[in-house]
């Protein structure tokens, strides 16, 4: 069975949009599975639920696993790459903790289940699954501090997990925009505003995308 | 304990108790390095504090984001969440400076930052942390008016602090994790950063990452 697993920073994109909907339609295109892992569900709504702020979108979230979109995966046991993603980078002699449990568990489900992607929405994780060279040089500028790769580690890293596709938020809307299942606004407004609008929202609510990506996918949808 | 008399009033405990948490370290030693980086940071804090120089405390509060950044010790992010509520408070004096507990709250300040840089100086790291656990402590202690602003000022420096270790390169989740904020409030906050816009960020093209996701649906 074809599947796709979703992090929480890909839902957290979606929902705070009102655009969870949208993958009800997507999915019958998919023919597979959309899958969570239960550390994910715990962030997305067990956590929110016990606070006033975003308790609303938690319950949204709540209600479209419970209508079957998302199949929550039970507790993988995922410590031993969660430790070897975070000896990776090291500055002063000390490892840097880069990555947390849920996201983890996401990649370790990806994996598990030879998922065809990986839905991503934050930076890190993409850019270590894609680039970890270029994460090494984030770190370091940022930091302001030698950074040390551990090459070794990261071996043993792709080892555990293999080649993973990731695709975020905004790759999803563009193809379930050009599917025609994103039509409220198409006819009242142009075709590139309507797009443009939908990535501008899924960036303003923490999707990893640049202005130059964004502007680029206007384009070619525009000449669609 | 405290007497709950309303919703409101538990709320505004609950966030405050969520910080002491934060800082509860429960006098774990540091290393040398750390000691003397935080004392610095301290007595650069004292000064500015005195001097009323308050972008001087938001770059002290920016120095110590970037050990916690490497670091990810409890100390450090404690720190650097202190100084950037520190800041806001003396930058919002004009607004406040009439409210009767707006001159206790500037004395709860100074001398609380005194007492922990006193204890870390002579080694004592359970009197260190709580020196800093009594300082928020005090905090809640302060006119309803007051303690609201404050409650508001140390959430809000806890993501602006968060998105500043995201910022760095650590992920959402586990930047969420160590500043004890959800995952919501933090993609809501850097969404509106340019955190996304510099060069690092991009790996493939756009064409094809959305090539991969077409051929998914078809």
């Amino acid at each position: 069975m074809k599947s796709i697993v979703f992090d929480t920073s890909s839902i957290i994109s979606l929902v705070t949009n009102d655009l969870l909907h949208v993958l009800n339609d997507l999915k019958k295109y998919f023919g597979g599975e959309f899958y969570i892992p239960n550390s994910v569900k715990y962030e997305l709504i067990d956590k929110p639920l016990s606070s006033k702020k975003f308790k609303l979108e938690a319950m949204m979230v709540s209600k479209f696993i419970d209508s079957g979109i998302f199949t929550v995966n039970k507790e993988l046991d995922v410590e031993n790459l969660l430790l070897t993603a975070n000896s990776i980078y090291s500055a002063h002699g000390k490892n840097i903790h880069i990555l947390d449990k849920a996201e983890i568990e996401a990649l370790a489900l990806a994996v598990k289940m030879n998922s065809s992607v990986y839905v991503v929405d934050e930076r890190t994780m993409r850019l270590l699954v894609e680039d970890y060279a270029k994460l090494g040089r984030l770190l370091a500028k940022k930091l302001n501090t030698r950074i040390t790769v551990n090459k070794r580690m990261f071996k043993e890293f792709m080892e555990q997990t293999g080649k993973v596709n990731i695709i975020r938020s905004t790759e999803l809307m563009t193809v379930a925009f050009e599917k025609g299942l994103i039509k409220n606004y198409v006819g009242e407004y142009k075709k590139e505003d309507v797009i443009d609008a939908l990535l501008w929202g899924l960036k303003l609510r923490g999707c990893a995308i640049s202005t130059e990506e964004i502007n680029d996918i206007v384009k070619m949808e525009s000449r669609l | 304990m405290y007497n709950f008399t309303s919703n409101a009033t538990q709320q505004v405990y609950a966030n405050i108790f969520k910080f002491i948490i934060l800082v509860y370290i429960r006098g774990e030693a540091m290393d040398e390095q750390e000691r003397n980086n935080i004392l610095r940071i301290l007595n650069e804090t004292i000064k500015a504090i005195k001097n009323s120089d308050i972008s001087a405390l938001k770059n002290l509060s920016n120095q110590t984001i970037h050990d916690a950044s490497v670091l990810q010790e409890s100390h450090a992010i404690s720190i650097a969440v202190l100084i950037y509520t520190l800041s806001k408070i003396y930058e919002r004096e004009a607004s406040y400076s009439e409210e009767s507990g707006w001159k206790d709250l500037c004395k709860t300040c100074d001398i609380g930052i005194e007492i922990a840089k006193n204890k870390l100086e002579t080694r004592d790291y359970i009197g260190f942390d709580n020196a800093l656990r009594q300082y928020i402590k005090n905090l809640s202690k302060l006119d309803r008016k007051l303690r609201n602003y404050i409650q508001d000022v140390l959430h809000r420096a806890r993501i602006s602090k968060a998105s500043r270790i995201y910022e760095h390169g650590i992920s959402i989740g586990r930047t969420a994790e160590l500043l004890g904020i959800t995952r919501f409030e933090l993609m809501d906050y850097v969404g509106r950063t340019g955190i996304a816009d510099v060069s690092y960020s991009i790996t493939f093209s756009a064409k094809h990452r959305l090539n991969i996701a077409r051929s998914l649906f078809k």
